[in-house]
């Protein structure tokens, strides 16, 4: 009798000491692990927009450039200029699906001028256009890269804030659940079958 | 009683599964790792001791690897998640490069660490690829190709020496080896103690609390040992494998998807 009480003492003593070991720095813990990942998708897209200017100014030179392209270029980025977002507005939807559309906008844009340069021989083969290209996809896979540590930190949070004990936690915290991206970059690459 | 039985079984069988759903990444077995046999043994032997000579004197590893096939992969997704998974570069320092070849796919990638993003560029990881390596592919020359790219690679970052070649720096062993052994150990005991309470339950001899007690007191246990060790970040010394390089392993070096790729 007296044995297996204690036993069961031993249980609820554990559970106890196991959630305070456990669940304390968790949840801070995370969210630094969350901003710090934020902090480099922002970076990256930030690198980005810097590399734009010059490229404009190289494509410009080429005369008969079809202008609208370059102008939705310049649009775009003047859109993801202003769409930030600070890592304390990262569990709003709201600002997260602004943030994914200026972004989204200029990534088709840049990719629609890629398309029209293909029309223009000389310019593939300018020097400065070259290496700023190179710059452009190795910015590119970056982001993907930034991307992917995000949606890997932000599961690992959340994952946190809604299952026991750390939910207990969240709540004490008050934390909400943050935001993710939709979809993987390059989701739209993967093949399709077609019947 | 035979409902928790059968608890117990299931534990069992989830945590069996889930030890055994390791991503199949290969084995750095040198700083050379030829899977596609594109390279002759002696060649592989120069160019080992190139790279290891390399970083004896920057502490920078580079490491070049070919496998016949991506298996689907997009080449910049493979080459970073090689380069993780490898941890190459010190940690601190992140002064790792990865040069992928991927023969049948007919693609290549270098994959840059952080910390030598600025002194191998894109634009210049994309010049060593398309003015170095991929004509030597085209012209079938594999094995020329890998050597001229290396030596290339090692060019570029000899031009900016980087001022810290310390040798006496605690770096090495990856942390989660370490992590992976304590988990093994702990996955073990906990299937072998559910082993051991699903018979004394089926006997229906045992005491039911006594052996879920005992479960969860061992859980317990290694949860606490798991996450002293997780938290140490128990970096084991470099120096035991310093000197000879027969057991080469990456340093904790990161990379952010920096580099170059290319086809052929």
């Amino acid at each position: 009798m007296g044995f297996g009480t204690k036993k069961w003492l031993l249980i609820i003593g554990v559970v106890l000491v196991l959630f305070f070991v456990t669940g304390i720095n968790t949840i801070p813990r995370l969210d630094e692990g969350v901003n710090a990942s934020w902090a480099q998708v922002e970076n990256q897209y930030q690198r980005r927009i810097d590399l734009i200017p010059n490229l404009v100014e190289t494509v410009k030179g080429y005369a008969n450039f079809e202008k609208s392209t370059l102008t939705d270029v310049i649009n775009a980025r003047a859109n993801a200029t202003k769409a930030t977002i600070s890592p304390d507005m990262l569990n709003n939807p709201e600002a997260m699906k602004n943030f994914e559309q200026a972004q989204g906008q200029l990534s088709s844009a840049l990719s629609r001028l890629m398309v029209v340069v293909e029309k223009y021989p000389d310019l593939k083969a300018n020097e400065q256009f070259l290496s700023l290209q190179s710059q452009l996809e190795g910015t590119e896979n970056r982001i993907a890269v930034a991307r992917k540590d995000y949606i890997e930190t932000v599961r690992g949070y959340n994952t946190a804030v809604r299952t026991f004990p750390t939910r207990i936690w969240a709540w004490i915290y008050g934390v909400q659940p943050k935001q993710t991206f939709a979809a993987k970059a390059g989701a739209e690459n993967a093949p399709v079958v077609k019947f | 009683m035979r409902r928790i039985g059968a608890l117990a079984v299931i534990l069992v069988v989830v945590l069996v599964e889930s030890a055994a759903a390791v991503t199949p990444f290969p084995l750095l077995t040198g700083r050379v790792v030829d899977n596609a046999e594109i390279l002759s043994p002696q060649t592989e032997q120069t160019l080992t001791q190139k790279l290891s000579d390399y970083e004896h004197g920057t502490t920078n590893q580079v490491v070049v690897f070919t496998t016949p096939s991506l298996a689907g992969q997009p080449i910049a997704d493979y080459s970073n998640s090689l380069f993780r998974h490898w941890q190459l570069g010190q940690k601190d320092k992140d002064n790792g490069i990865l040069l992928v070849i991927a023969a049948q796919d007919h693609a290549l990638r270098i994959e840059v660490g952080y910390g030598l993003e600025g002194v191998l560029t894109d634009a210049l990881a994309q010049q060593i690829i398309h003015t170095i390596i991929v004509p030597n592919f085209k012209a079938g020359q594999m094995e020329q190709g890998v050597v001229a790219g290396t030596e290339a690679i090692l060019a570029v970052l000899g031009g900016n020496e980087l001022p810290a070649a310390k040798n006496n720096k605690q770096t090495g062993a990856p942390w989660i080896f370490v992590g992976f052994i304590v988990l093994w150990l702990w996955i073990s005991v906990v299937i072998m103690r559910a082993k051991r309470a699903t018979q004394r339950l089926q006997n229906s001899t045992g005491d039911t609390s006594n052996a879920l007690a005992e479960m969860i007191e061992d859980t317990a246990k290694a949860a606490i040992v798991l996450s002293s060790q997780n938290n140490g970040g128990n970096y084991g010394s470099r120096d035991a494998s310093g000197g000879s390089d027969d057991r080469f392993s990456g340093g904790g070096g990161n990379s952010g998807g920096g580099g170059a790729s290319g086809r052929w």
